[in-house]
């Protein structure tokens, strides 16, 4: 038996932290975890969210490529923003979402700049049944076509209520309106839409 | 009372998406029949855009890319533990170079940048055993034995942001047990039905991790062996070969350090080693000496129960400033009490408000446990009853103090 006048460090770091005044003020909320890089934290958050996020870029993309690109990147900058001390302050789900809907906007813009007409992105058919038949693809890239045109809010809302099903609630609080703001631009979307439809029918 | 169109469209979708068949949907707005039953197909038209199954390559992917960036961003963190292990390579280059200078072996200082599989590598285990070898006060040994276990982490950290597959071995604390994933000291250790767990390891306890680092950022475990736990409660006993907290014995060995002066009845910190063969013996022991911030606030507990507590972390370090003055806390907790009995403090400031509630135990991390959103301090007089885990439904009796709450017992829910 050894008795040592001054103790393990380790031990005495224990003993600190544990009759510290405040012992719970250790981080315990997603957003201070992100902060703190807790790569569990990290893991759980990604495989939660990032099909959702990649759902969401390919219903606006039809890119699958561009679509885990782009959501791979949106969480990437959620880490580099908590890290910063300017991530979400609640809802990281909410900052991503966000997030990613600039990146595919700015996508857009960098392509409409590039091209003089805003020619649909190329759909790639990841995720595509393999067996689809001819019939359905033509059916599915004119839709593409058509929703191409659509504003980007409105892409959005269809891209959140009938890519994601999210509730009329839930994309609300991630578009950032309220709900009967959604309900209308659901609403126009879908009119839109059809027009497009009947466009690229003709 | 007749809709607008948009209320009726999200009314009827709202419908249809509750199993409502889309005609009986529709007919209730037969003002927009036509109009709903038109969009409705727009929608369905919508919905070929979504994308089948999300590949789980690309899920993989992702989340490879996502932890790699963590990894890059905590080496180059500014403060805290993240800075550490830059911090921690350089020294260890540097003393490896003086050790090896003094003593005569002339070695390249690059083995002490080597990571496990490097030519290299072993030249820099054999300076370290050589370190400690020379290391001949205690104290220096065992911040040498932490310094050692930090960089094996830093390494397996390296190891994991450059994606290489390499076999690894190193110790640390459990921080988050999960079905699958773990951390430990910050590592993401991946279990699979092929790993060994020895011991009946728990958040806040020291394990060794055998296993091979992965691509996607985690270390594939092969066997979790658990090495060592701290924990607190009375020390009832202390003889030559053995000594007694609550009512466990631990064996105490050669190299047992105990703080000189301690006495029977007094409350203590003890870090406890476990062999291979499961007996458990004495590491070291100090005072646990401030008072318990629970001691006047809430009733006396049934017999305390040796607790694991929480193991820190370099950036959980707090500065002699920053203490608290055992005595000034013991002055706070008799005000508080008496302000307690007169109950002239309407807003609770500086009160011990008592607080039951039932929730879900989210996390446990040593001596804090998040209980549905709410920390909770767990200290040895926290009675804790039939061992709940996380993800269970716990009854908790708790205090506020200071503006955190403080269990005192912590029940697993029937």
């Amino acid at each position: 038996m050894i008795y040592c006048p001054t103790f393990t460090p380790r031990l005495a770091r224990v003993r600190d932290r544990a009759l510290s005044p405040s012992p719970m003020a250790r981080d315990t909320d997603d957003a201070s975890r992100l902060a703190s890089l807790d790569p569990i934290a990290i893991g759980l958050l990604h495989d939660q969210v990032f099909p959702e996020l990649y759902r969401y870029a390919f219903f606006r993309l039809g890119d699958p490529h561009l679509a885990e690109d782009l959501a791979a990147e949106a969480f990437v900058r959620l880490l580099e923003a908590a890290q910063a001390g300017r991530g979400p302050r609640s809802s990281a789900r909410g900052w991503l979402f966000g997030t990613l809907r600039h990146m595919v906007d700015d996508h857009f813009r960098d392509h409409y700049r590039r091209s003089s007409k805003a020619d649909p992105e190329p759909d790639r058919t990841e995720g595509s049944a393999p067996a689809e038949s001819l019939e359905a693809k033509e059916q599915r890239m004119m839709v593409r076509a058509a929703f191409s045109q659509l504003t980007p809010d409105q892409q959005d809302v269809l891209a959140l209520r009938f890519g994601e099903e999210c509730s009329v609630d839930e994309t609300a609080s991630l578009m950032g309106k309220n709900s009967n703001a959604v309900k209308a631009l659901q609403f126009r979307a879908l009119q839109a839409l059809r027009r497009a439809l009947e466009d690229e029918a003709q | 009372m007749t809709r607008r169109p948009e209320e009726a469209l999200a009314e009827t979708l709202a419908a249809i998406a509750r199993g409502m068949p889309v005609e009986a949907a529709i007919a209730r707005y037969p003002e927009y029949a036509d109009e709903l039953r038109s969009l409705i197909q727009v929608a369905t038209d919508a919905g070929l855009l979504r994308p089948g199954t999300v590949s789980p390559d690309a899920v993989r992917r992702s989340r490879a890319r996502a932890l790699s960036r963590a990894a890059t961003l905590a080496s180059t963190k500014p403060r805290g533990a993240f800075l550490a292990p830059a911090m921690r390579f350089a020294f260890a280059a540097v003393a490896v170079v003086v050790v090896l200078g003094v003593t005569g072996v002339g070695l390249n200082s690059a083995a002490a940048d080597s990571l496990p599989g490097d030519p290299l590598y072993g030249v820099k285990l054999a300076a370290e055993t050589l370190r400690l070898r020379f290391a001949t006060a205690a104290e220096s040994r065992l911040e040498l034995e932490d310094l050692y276990a930090e960089q094996r982490i830093d390494e397996v950290m390296a190891l994991l942001a450059l994606g290489r597959k390499v076999p690894v071995s190193f110790e640390g604390e459990v921080r988050r047990v999960g079905p699958v994933l773990w951390d430990v000291a910050g590592v993401v250790v991946r279990l699979t039905s092929d790993t060994r767990i020895l011991g009946e390891i728990l958040p806040g306890m020291d394990i060794e991790v055998e296993g091979i680092t992965q691509g996607d950022g985690t270390v594939l475990a092969h066997e979790l062996h658990l090495h060592a736990y701290d924990t607190v409660g009375a020390l009832k006993a202390i003889e030559a070969g053995s000594l007694t907290i609550d009512g466990a014995d631990f064996a105490i060995l050669a190299e047992s350090h105990i703080e000189p002066g301690l006495a029977i009845g007094e409350r203590v910190l003890a870090r406890i080693g476990i062999e291979d063969s499961g007996a458990r013996h004495v590491i070291s022991v100090i005072r646990f000496a401030a008072p318990d911030p629970t001691a006047t606030l809430a009733p006396p507990t049934p017999a305390s129960t040796a607790t694991p507590v929480a193991s820190s972390t370099p950036e959980d370090d707090k500065s002699d400033d920053d203490k608290e003055d055992p005595e000034d806390r013991a002055d706070e907790t008799e005000t508080s009490e008496s302000e307690e009995d007169d109950d002239s403090d309407e807003d609770g400031s500086g009160d011990a408000e008592k607080l039951e509630f039932e929730g879900l135990v989210e996390s446990i991390s040593g001596s804090t446990w998040v209980v549905s959103g709410r920390s909770l301090a767990v200290t040895g007089d926290t009675e804790i009853r039939d061992s709940p885990s996380v993800g269970d439904t716990v009854k908790v009796v708790a205090f506020s103090r200071d503006g955190s709450w403080w269990a005192q017992r912590i029940e697993l829910e029937d």
